[in-house]
């Protein structure tokens, strides 16, 4: 696993998504319940960008079919996708957000 | 409250169709922990698969079988479901709890599900049968039609209700030079209105499609060879060339094989309520061979799409497995049209009235609308505007100022907290 870092990270307020790019990812971030959470920016249902969805609570819906991940998990909560997304411990640290991305 | 489910245990439980709501009541059952047998039966030669690609990604090749598949087949033998396709079910004898099948076989059920689905209208114009004439519903159509593509050019796309219109979008997407004929005033004039219909009209038109409304198809006519189709003769006697037809002008429940037993119908679909019931005991039904009756407002409604689909499914496999109902969730569906998604939800009705948030006219922005019934939203929907769709989604039921709705500047979140009480 590896820590990276994004210096001067423009941080997201609760339940807004914000999407960085990290080792050739697309990753978006959102803070819910005052914890930071990321994960792939990619919808594995049809490719959509999840940064452009909604937040709720704990999940993030997708914008184009409403397909809906639970941010702490990376799991399906419901919609038409069938595949988790990958989700990375993330963390902000004076100013910058460190994203831990396994191998 | 409502009668008792049929105690667990007293026979297999058979859902006859491996439509996606079929499959879901089995794959819910076992969610649920239901322990007894579970046979799922489908017409097809294909395991339990979702339809909404067959019109778009899978004809351009973004998506495979495999991703349309509701679980992969071994999903079914860890799960103790069992399978039978390419099997149909020829008639019902509900006193015997018995199935009859194609082969003769008569299969016992102890609680029966049907999930027949409903099969694409073929209209009575002469040259429907001639090569090249597609319908678009099952995963063999859009083979079919999928080799029918290469090598040809122009295409012809016969009503434009969702199907005519996402294979328009499809079929034009892939190079085809397409015509739009619909014998209605315009492309999803029923389900989504006059302001809506133009929209979609243009998102067409300024894809180079021509679209012919108020024009009746008067026949398909051969080429030189006398058995594929070469051009669409309309009612005005224009000819248009099409070297391949989609018709996609509506769909019939398939309740044939039920001819024979005393089931409850009402507009040729299985008369059930929500949580899918039909009048004979131990007899349920779910999926596009449905029309749902709401038992608080006494009202009938189809749902042919895929949420209500699976939500469907999930109730009815929930009250059979003895849990508690899930919160009924608002309809929802949406549609794939060129880049634009649309997403809808909730039940407007002729006295709803649009509301927009945007510019309708400006095909290539956000736009986001509520229908209104008294001042109630009734149904909101988004083209590419998923964030504020979920948020217009909550305010469903509610009657929020209009002018908040309409002005881009207004967060519609807020709008759907509760009023404080007022005093006194």
């Amino acid at each position: 696993m590896r820590t990276h870092r994004v210096p001067d990270f423009d941080a997201p307020v609760e339940g807004e998504l914000t999407s960085v790019t990290v080792a050739g990812r697309a990753v978006t971030v959102t803070v819910a319940g005052g914890e930071f959470y990321a994960f792939d920016d990619t919808c594995t249902h049809l490719q959509c960008s999840l940064v452009d969805g909604e937040v709720e609570g704990r999940s993030v819906v997708c914008p184009c079919h409403s397909g809906t991940f639970d941010v702490t998990t990376g799991m399906v909560i419901s919609g038409p996708p069938k595949i988790a997304l990958r989700t990375y411990p993330a963390r902000l640290v004076g100013g910058a957000l460190e994203l831990d991305v396994a191998e | 409250m409502s009668a008792p489910a049929p105690p667990a245990g007293s026979g297999p439980v058979l859902v006859v169709g491996a439509s996606l709501a079929g499959a879901t009541v089995a794959v819910t059952l076992r969610e649920a922990g239901f322990a007894g047998e579970v046979m799922l039966l489908g017409a097809e030669n294909a395991l339990p698969y979702e339809r909404p690609a067959l019109r778009k990604q899978y004809l351009t090749g973004r998506v495979s079988v495999e991703a349309l598949l509701v679980q992969p087949a071994s999903y079914y033998s860890d799960n103790r479901i069992t399978l039978r396709l390419g099997e149909s079910a020829v008639s019902l004898d509900p006193g015997r709890r018995l199935v009859r099948l194609t082969c003769g076989e008569q299969l016992p059920y102890g609680t029966l599900i049907i999930a027949t689905g409903a099969s694409n209208v073929r209209p009575p114009i002469p040259g429907i049968d001639l090569q090249g004439v597609h319908q678009l519903r099952t995963l063999a159509d859009a083979d079919d039609l999928l080799s029918a593509v290469t090598g040809a050019r122009t295409a012809v796309t016969v009503g434009m209700g969702f199907i005519g219109c996402e294979v328009t979008a499809t079929l034009t997407d892939l190079g085809l030079v397409v015509t739009a004929v619909d014998g209605g005033p315009g492309p999803l004039w029923g389900p989504l209105g006059p302001e809506l219909s133009a929209v979609a009209r243009g998102w067409h038109e300024q894809h180079g499609v021509r679209v012919l409304t108020g024009q009746g198809v008067t026949a398909f006519l051969p080429d030189a060879t006398g058995s594929a189709v070469a051009a669409v003769e309309v009612a005005g006697g224009e000819r248009l060339p099409a070297d391949l037809v989609v018709v996609g002008v509506g769909a019939r429940p398939n309740t044939g094989w039920l001819s024979g037993a005393p089931l409850d119908l009402l507009a040729g679909a299985i008369d059930v309520d929500t949580d899918g019931r039909t009048n004979l005991p131990g007899v349920y039904a779910v999926g596009d061979v449905t029309i749902t009756r709401d038992q608080r407002t006494g009202t009938h409604r189809r749902h042919e799409h895929w949420a209500s689909a699976i939500a469907q499914g999930r109730r009815t496999a929930r009250l059979i497995a003895g849990l508690p109902p899930e919160r009924p969730e608002p309809a929802y569906f949406w549609s794939d049209q060129y880049d634009k998604t649309l997403q809808y939800s909730g039940a407007h009705d002729a006295d709803s009235h649009l509301v927009v948030r945007g510019d309708l006219s400006r095909p290539d922005e956000p736009v986001t609308a509520f229908f209104l019934r008294n001042g109630t939203v009734t149904a909101v929907l988004a083209v590419n505007d998923g964030k504020q769709f979920r948020r217009a989604q909550r305010l469903l039921g509610l009657s929020p100022n209009p002018t908040d709705l309409t002005d881009p500047a207004v967060d519609l979140r807020p709008l759907a907290q509760p009023a404080p009480a007022l005093p006194g």
